[in-house]
């Protein structure tokens, strides 16, 4: 892997030749039909995501974080603001982008009827890369993921956690600039997670493209992030931006420090704020 | 390994085909007992011995009715899954066209069989289209059921790709459908069959080509019953079959990947 070799480990992404894209956000706003007139999720977002940057997004549960990490897809489209990557205008169906962008899911949801390799080789086939080319590329995913021995095996053979990697490795085969994770081992056990946590983050520091986390465990948006931000309930606007200043080799030993720690109880506390109970 | 193999057959064969011959035996001693008259009731052996009497007749008519199902069959679900894939493509188009394929389902095949004898002429097209009407209903809804039933976030990962539609179709509606079509399938096969048999009942008539549903109704005029339960073991044999093909597609397409094919 070329991008692995040129960045030295300890550099800060923004001052090294980051491989991300940046995000501007400008008063976006979106909201749904409901049974009682319509629900605004998102009121007024300002932000800005510098590329190469590790963002969680926090915030209670249905408050919108999803939401937003679909308008950057292009999966839905915002009703008012602007929502730009490296400076031009994100638009549903148009992405000025498109090539340069993974999402990974709550769900592994990879497709049963295909192999693992076949799931991986599956975004390079959709934009006609050569059967050649791709199956090497996704092998090396595979491996990257730590999945050779199942490389020929149907999702269903695979466990929870092998199926979650699958997923990554379908997301990183085509070398996007920007990484978009919808809470995405929620549904696995806390041990799985946490090695989860620890292979997405270095991958990461690998590859520096820029990363959309949405979570909604402190601990987890704090061990991963640079920055993490917490959304109010609905209507949805950022109560809290805070940089998190730990160092960048990120460990499971780290989650004993006092450092570490008192991080993740001042976003407790911009939790409190964003429920409102505060 | 084939030891356990054999003895996993007999596990699956073996209890259908003892129930099998239990009812014959039964059927028969009751026949012989209690010595019904002939021409309400006779025994599996006057079926049998009937049925190789008349071996070569049966033979063709099973053939006809066989060639009448698959073409029926085989239209409804080119027609049907195409059907299914226009309609999924909007919500519009399903909501302008689904109730009527209710239709499909409701209006009796001996009400429609006189008009397709009228546009066609009594024959091998006309049954077709009788075993096609009947089965095509099951086809749709469950290839369209199939079809909806594709989790979002997959229909969305091809959007993020941006999939040409024949992707979308081909590499995720189809394949993901493929279980509720087998679903589909099983039940169209069925009625297939017995939409040629009724079918030929009205539309049948065509010279000495005479299909199952033609000896039935030969049969019952003359009063021959061994003809008539031969007629119905073959319907029925027919139908049997075309079931096992479908159950071997289903495996073929799905045995590696799918829990329904588990334990086969």
């Amino acid at each position: 892997m070329p991008i692995t070799a040129q960045i030295a480990d300890d550099a800060s992404p923004d001052e090294c030749g980051s491989h991300g894209v940046g995000l501007q956000f400008a008063q976006v706003e979106r909201s749904f039909a409901g049974t009682a007139g319509r629900v605004e999720v998102l009121a007024g977002i300002d932000l800005t995501v510098s590329a190469g940057q590790f963002l969680a997004l926090l915030g209670p549960s249905g408050c919108g974080k999803s939401t937003l990490l679909r308008l950057v897809a292009a999966l839905d489209e915002a009703d008012g603001g602007t929502l730009r990557i490296d400076g031009k205008a994100i638009r549903k169906g148009h992405h000025p982008a498109a090539d340069s962008i993974a999402f990974v899911f709550q769900e592994a949801h990879l497709l049963p009827w295909r192999t693992l390799v076949r799931n991986v080789e599956l975004p390079l086939e959709l934009s006609g890369i050569p059967r050649a080319e791709r199956r090497d590329r996704a092998m090396h995913m595979i491996a990257e993921m730590g999945l050779t021995d199942a490389w020929d095996r149907y999702p269903a053979q695979l466990s929870g956690g092998m199926q979650m990697r699958g997923s990554l490795a379908r997301a990183l085969v085509t070398e996007p600039k920007l990484l978009l994770l919808d809470e995405p081992f929620a549904a696995l056990d806390e041990i799985t997670r946490q090695r989860l946590d620890g292979l997405v983050y270095q991958l990461w520091r690998n590859r520096r493209f820029t990363v959309l986390f949405v979570t909604h465990s402190i601990a987890e948006a704090v061990f991963l992030a640079q920055r993490a931000i917490m959304l109010s309930r609905r209507p949805a606007t950022i109560v809290a931006n805070r940089e998190v200043t730990l160092p960048l080799e990120r460990t499971i030993e780290l989650r004993n420090t006092v450092e570490y720690n008192e991080q993740v109880r001042e976003l407790y506390r911009d939790l409190l704020v964003a429920e409102g109970s505060v | 390994m084939k030891r356990w193999r054999a003895q996993a057959w007999l596990r699956r064969v073996g209890p259908p085909l003892i129930v099998l011959v239990a009812t014959l035996l039964v059927w028969e001693l009751f026949v012989y007992w209690l010595e019904p008259r002939k021409f309400v009731f006779c025994g599996p052996s006057d079926v049998w011995r009937e049925s190789v009497a008349n071996a070569d007749d049966l033979g063709r008519a099973t053939a006809m009715t066989t060639i009448a199902v698959l073409f029926g069959f085989a239209m409804s679900m080119v027609f049907g899954i195409l059907s299914a894939v226009v309609l999924s493509a909007s919500r519009l188009l399903e909501r302008a066209f689904y109730p009527f394929t209710v239709i499909l389902q409701t209006v009796p095949l001996v009400a429609i069989a006189p008009m397709l004898v009228i546009w066609l002429d009594a024959g091998l097209p006309a049954v077709s289209v009788c075993a096609f009407i009947v089965s095509l209903f099951p086809v749709i809804t469950n290839t369209l059921a199939g079809i909806r039933s594709i989790p979002q976030p997959q229909v969305e990962l091809f959007a993020l790709y941006r999939a040409s539609p024949w992707s979308g179709l081909f590499k995720l509606k189809l394949p993901g459908a493929v279980p509720n079509i087998m679903t589909g399938m099983r039940i169209a096969a069925g009625l297939a069959v017995i939409g040629a048999v009724v079918g030929e009942f009205v539309a049948g008539e065509m010279g000495d080509q005479r299909g199952l549903g033609i000896v039935v109704v030969v049969a019952a005029k003359q009063g021959e019953l061994p003809m008539l339960f031969a007629a119905v073991a073959l319907a029925s044999l027919l139908g049997i079959a075309m079931l096992g093909a479908v159950n071997a597609v289903a495996y073929l397409l799905m045995h590696k990947w799918h829990v329904s094919q588990r334990d086969h």
